[in-house]
């Protein structure tokens, strides 16, 4: 018997339907389009002088928040910030809803700290403004940003065996498999 | 079937719908992407299905939903969900995925109509089967325990000794004697020693993403290869079987199929068995309804795709206050079958088992922990991982599923395949009876985990308010009377008399918990036995 597919590490992207339906994240970026920061990501909209280096720093920052060195490897020093833009970029839907929060970024970034640019802000600047997304209401456009940026951060950063060692893990699985099985563990 | 079959230089031809797997190619336990895919499904290697209206969930059960402490409540429709059949289409079928749970009936759940008035009677008994259950174990080479197992007489031991708990399951272990249950090890189609071949398992808990180093039993790796070895089977891969025609005399006439070119073809045979469980055979014969069966195929009592029986299925994890490094293990180690006979819940028909499942809930590795175990985000929560990373235990229960008349499998009226065969819509429905069998999995698998000294339960799955399914049954049932059956006691069809059917849509009753696969492939040898012995039929 395998395990209930309501809660597989896959389709992270999916419209995040491990956290919101898929009806929800629809109607959260639907008409994403109008909105008035349009998404740059590709470099398709000027906005600041480098447009495309400005959100890709923006999204790494936001990643370095979420997953932070502390002795163990940041997201963007295990390069999950390009795995994740690189999606962004491939995945319409995402796409339009990482616009939409940019706006609401550089709203609450402006309104809390007199600047929109969150790359400018401090470390606990910016996990304030962090905070404040995950802890928006249900539905809102920060907060499903939040969730599925953050499942896809760790959907990449624990498939990487740099990312282990810190856990004593000694994976992959196999080929060596765990032959000590029966014995209690023998943590490094 | 096919090894039987070709074993006794009877030539077969093995349709397989979907493709074939390589599993040093194909699966990825040794990649570091493992964890990013559950079983790394190919093309064309799920059948498709749909849903009948879903039950509104009875509130007075809802300490039962579905929750994860990080993700909190999964369902929350009021309306139970459709969830997911478990499966693979492919050379080697579900077990490819399978945690290599190597089963037997147990007797007392075979005669549910006689003794409670509930599914039906197998049409023979558990003694009958008993030799052909010990072919199969030796072909699989089942690892189990040495002790008689006072339920089910064995007339031989298991072909290899049981694997060992894994330190985390001996918490589960020692827990259980702390309420006078006793778990023991559980019987695996997984080797615990080299054997025909093969090497043993070397406990890396990846079973349900496909075994890589080949110890786990499943039939790509076992039956299927002896089966091309006799010389008189002929494996196809990607042949999709899309009509059954027949033809006078109560014969069938032809198999309707596409090839993996796209082609149309047709063959025929003086045998035709049809495997494709209890979700797929009955649309096969469904759909294969003509002149000469205007209902479907074998319907003429109107049984096939009624008793449709699902997995009733809990599994609970918490965790533990100690290391365990629990992600080493093999599936399912350990097996309680205290309560496996179908009067041994009070108040309650059908029986239950438990098992150590720590490895099926997915708790395998640092990404499950990240996802579904370390709350929050930042510095915070890289310190739960290191906290937690290896600390979840779970216990899985799996039930008794009675049939009702609300549960059944029929063609779906608008949605077809791309042969445009109508595809199956599965009806589910879980009785009040169900639900209290659940109740009791439930709240035993709390007192389970909290007896094994673990702390706070972090997920709670269940089929309460989803139709989480891999084991299916009853859909094209055997029995005696040809009235409220599909299939006589050796598979056969009543009417068409060189059909057979081979599969857990064959069963009966669903049995408390058993996993089928063994006794499917207990029935097929046995089945190839009369078929062989009345080579006229």
């Amino acid at each position: 018997m395998t395990v209930v597919s309501a809660i597989r590490t896959s389709s992270i992207y999916n419209g995040g339907r491990a956290i919101f339906s898929r009806r929800v994240f629809l109607r959260i970026v639907a008409g994403a389009g109008v909105c008035g920061l349009s998404l740059i990501l590709a470099g398709k909209t000027v906005l600041h002088n480098d447009p495309a280096a400005e959100n890709n720093q923006t999204i790494k920052d936001f990643l370095d928040i979420l997953i932070p060195e502390d002795g163990s490897p940041s997201a963007s020093q295990l390069g999950i910030d390009k795995i994740v833009i690189d999606e962004i970029n491939r995945n319409k839907d995402l796409l339009e809803l990482t616009g939409k929060f940019f706006v609401w970024l550089e709203a609450a970034s402006k309104k809390a700290f007199g600047t929109g640019r969150f790359s400018r802000l401090n470390d606990s600047q910016r996990q304030q403004i962090v905070a404040e997304a995950a802890e928006s209401a249900e539905g809102t456009v920060p907060r499903t940003f939040f969730y599925v940026i953050l499942r896809g951060a760790f959907y990449h950063y624990y498939a990487n065996p740099l990312s282990w060692k810190y856990l004593s893990y000694n994976g992959p699985p196999q080929p060596v498999g765990f032959p000590d099985q029966a014995e209690p563990p023998r943590l490094s | 079937m096919a090894w039987a079959l070709s074993s006794k230089k009877i030539k077969v031809l093995l349709l397989e719908s979907g493709p074939a797997y390589d599993p040093f190619k194909d699966y990825l336990l040794d990649k570091p992407q493992w964890e990013q895919t559950d079983f790394p499904y190919k093309a064309n290697s799920k059948g498709k299905y749909s849903f009948g209206q879903m039950q509104e969930l009875d509130k007075r059960f809802a300490d039962f939903e579905t929750f994860n402490h990080v993700l909190g409540k999964l369902f929350k429709t009021g309306i139970r969900a459709t969830g997911t059949y478990g499966h693979v289409k492919g050379v080697g079928g579900t077990t490819l995925m399978y945690s290599g749970e190597a089963h037997r009936m147990n007797p007392e759940a075979m005669k549910m109509k006689s003794r409670f008035q509930a599914a039906a009677d197998w049409p023979f008994d558990y003694k009958e089967l008993e030799p052909y259950y010990c072919i199969a174990e030796q072909i699989v080479g089942v690892a189990g325990p040495t002790a008689d197992d006072a339920k089910r007489y064995r007339s031989k031991p298991y072909p290899l000794p049981p694997h060992r708990p894994s330190y985390g399951s001996s918490k589960i272990q020692a827990g259980c004697r702390k309420l006078g249950m006793n778990f023991v090890s559980n019987s695996l189609g997984i080797l615990s020693a080299p054997y025909d071949g093969r090497p043993p398992c070397n406990y890396c808990g990846g079973c349900n993403r496909g075994c890589q180093r080949t110890d786990k039993g499943s039939v790509d790796r076992t039956f299927i290869p002896k089966a091309v070895a006799t010389g008189y089977c002929t494996l196809r891969a990607g042949c999709q079987v899309t009509g059954i025609e027949a033809g006078d005399n109560d014969r069938i006439k032809s198999v309707s199929y596409v090839d993996s070119k796209g082609n149309i073809q047709q063959v025929s045979g003086r045998i035709v068995v049809v495997s494709c469980g209890a979700i797929e055979t009955p649309r096969l014969l469904l759909a294969s309804s003509g002149r000469h069966a205007p209902d479907g195929l074998c319907n003429e009592s109107g049984m096939v795709g009624k008793n449709f029986m699902e997995t009733l299925y809990a599994i609970t994890s918490a965790l533990h206050d100690e290391r365990l490094a629990s992600y080493r293990a093999a599936s399912a180690d350990i097996i309680c079958w205290d309560y496996n006979n179908p009067d041994a819940i009070k108040d309650v028909i059908g029986g239950c088992r438990f098992s150590a499942a720590t490895a099926e809930a997915g708790f395998a590795g640092p990404l499950n922990y990240a996802l579904r175990v370390a709350k929050g985000w930042g510095k915070g929560h890289k310190e739960q991982m290191r906290q937690t990373f290896g600390n979840v235990i779970s216990v899985a229960a799996i039930g008794e599923f009675l049939p009702n008349t609300k549960s059944y499998i029929d063609l779906d009226p608008a949605a077809k395949d791309a042969s445009g065969i109508p595809i199956a819509r599965i009806n589910t429905y879980n009785t009040e009876m169900d639900l209290m069998r659940l109740r009791f999995m439930m709240e035993t698998s709390r007192q389970i985990l909290f007896s094994s000294g673990a702390g706070k339960i972090i997920e709670q799955i269940s089929t309460y308010d989803s139709f989480t399914s891999s084991h299916v049954f009853g859909t094209c049932r055997m029995g005696k009377d040809s009235r409220d059956s599909v299939l006589n006691a050796y598979c056969q069809s009543h009417r068409w008399k060189n059909l057979f059917v081979v599969d857990a849509s064959v069963f009966p009753s669903s049995g408390g918990g058993e996993s089928p696969s063994l006794t499917i492939e207990a029935l097929a040898i046995r089945t190839a036995g009369y078929i062989a012995e009345n080579k006229s039929t």
